[in-house]
């Protein structure tokens, strides 16, 4: 049994070696880089307006409060529209995938250099069918508060995957759904497919998905 | 000396302030990491600190102590963040793939440090890491949060209670997962 010295040595031990357990990167420090840097969690002057025009393209678009809600994390304030395809891949650091399983619809891109990643939403006779997130390996899968796992076992084109579960908030912090996706690594791209936010895939849905996506030209 | 440094840093000498984001950098992203358990925002959160702490320069008062100064803008950024993020918020899955799938013992108990400190109020973590990591008395980190010494020992000792009680209770479970591979 510890004392309360020893036990707050334990702790001072546990929070010390994680802390400097923390790999650091190599950060922007000159001013001049700093005042030039994209305001990725800054709001603007103009972010109001932007967050408006957001909100209503994607009521337009789906038409649930709920999905915009879940569309403004994926837009936030740093995504844009790219063109074509061939735009957007040219730009990723990183082997891009495609899916033809269903058509592209809108592709977005979010970020510069390293942090740079896309979303492509893809749909089937008009109807948000799913959409790929996709960025350079370094981070593992995004996960929402209240995240389950679904599945651990997944082998996707000999490369393990997981099967997740998130939920759909509304405007009120509510649960309204919750949906299955599925990350994978592939050839150093971290790929994420995730279910429309109003109809969650099953995990064999999710896969055949994900055997199925090609690598796009570079 | 260090009245020479600070004077230099009024009038925002670039060597001065470029060494002063240098020595510090490391560390505010590690603390910044803490606070927000994600690479890219902790990164990103040192910039907004450094960008913020180098348009305060002129103003900065004569006796100014740095490092709290800079973990005091660091911590506000990083509140700042965590307001934005209400609705909602990433988190690395890593952590978990890498307590499921590491057999390094070291390796699995600092993923489990970062994991129960997510687990924890943002101000618990504040307290805990400028105590902790940092060193730092409870008048020190009152100054840095804006709140007064006594309450920031309520804090302190709170966060402490919840993190034992996680640490122990998450530690037990961990070894005997690690002890069945």
């Amino acid at each position: 049994m510890m004392n309360t010295s020893q036990q707050d040595q334990a702790i001072k031990d546990a929070i010390t070696g994680y802390v400097d357990s923390i790999p650091v990167p190599a950060l922007v420090t000159s001013r001049q880089q700093l005042e030039l840097r994209p305001r990725r969690n800054q709001l603007g002057r103009w972010s109001p307006v932007a967050v408006f025009v957001v909100l209503m393209v994607a009521f337009f678009f789906t038409g649930t409060a709920e999905a915009v809600y879940q569309r403004i994390f994926v837009l936030h304030q740093r995504s844009q529209h790219v063109a074509n395809l061939e735009t957007a891949f040219g730009k990723a650091s990183f082997q891009a995938w495609i899916s033809d399983q269903a058509q592209v619809d809108n592709i977005q891109e979010i970020g510069e250099g390293l942090g740079y990643s896309l979303i492509m939403y893809y749909k089937i006779n008009g109807e948000e069918a799913f959409f790929i997130d996709q960025s350079a390996a370094r981070g593992g899968v995004p996960r929402w508060d209240d995240t389950k796992i679904v599945q651990r076992d997944v082998n996707i084109q000999g490369s393990p995957a997981v099967i997740y579960e998130s939920p759909v908030v509304n405007e009120q912090g509510e649960v309204v759904n919750r949906i299955n996706n599925l990350y994978v690594m592939l050839d150093e791209t971290n790929v994420t497919i995730k279910s429309p936010l109003n109809k969650s895939l099953s995990p064999d849905e999710l896969i055949a998905i994900a055997q199925g996506l090609r690598r796009a030209a570079p | 000396m260090h009245e020479q440094f600070l004077s230099r840093l009024q009038q925002q000498d670039e060597a001065a302030v470029t060494a002063l984001a240098e020595d510090h950098a490391p560390a505010l992203y590690r603390y910044l990491y803490c606070l927000t358990h994600d690479g890219e925002v902790a990164a990103d959160c040192v910039q907004e600190t450094l960008l913020r702490a180098y348009r305060a320069l002129p103003s900065l008062a004569a006796d100014s102590a740095l490092t709290p100064w800079l973990f005091t803008i660091a911590t506000n950024v990083a509140r700042n963040y965590h307001r934005r993020q209400q609705l909602v918020r990433w988190v690395r899955l890593e952590w978990l793939q890498l307590s499921h799938q590491s057999h390094e013992q070291a390796v699995v108990q600092q993923a489990l440090v970062g994991q129960i400190l997510q687990q924890l109020p943002l101000n618990y973590r504040i307290c805990l890491v400028l105590h902790y990591w940092r060193g730092l008395s409870c008048a020190e980190i009152g100054a840095i949060m804006g709140k007064s010494e006594a309450n920031v020992r309520k804090l302190l000792e709170r966060a402490r209670e919840r993190f034992r009680t996680l640490y122990e209770s998450d530690s037990s479970s961990d070894k005997g997962e690690y002890d069945e591979h």
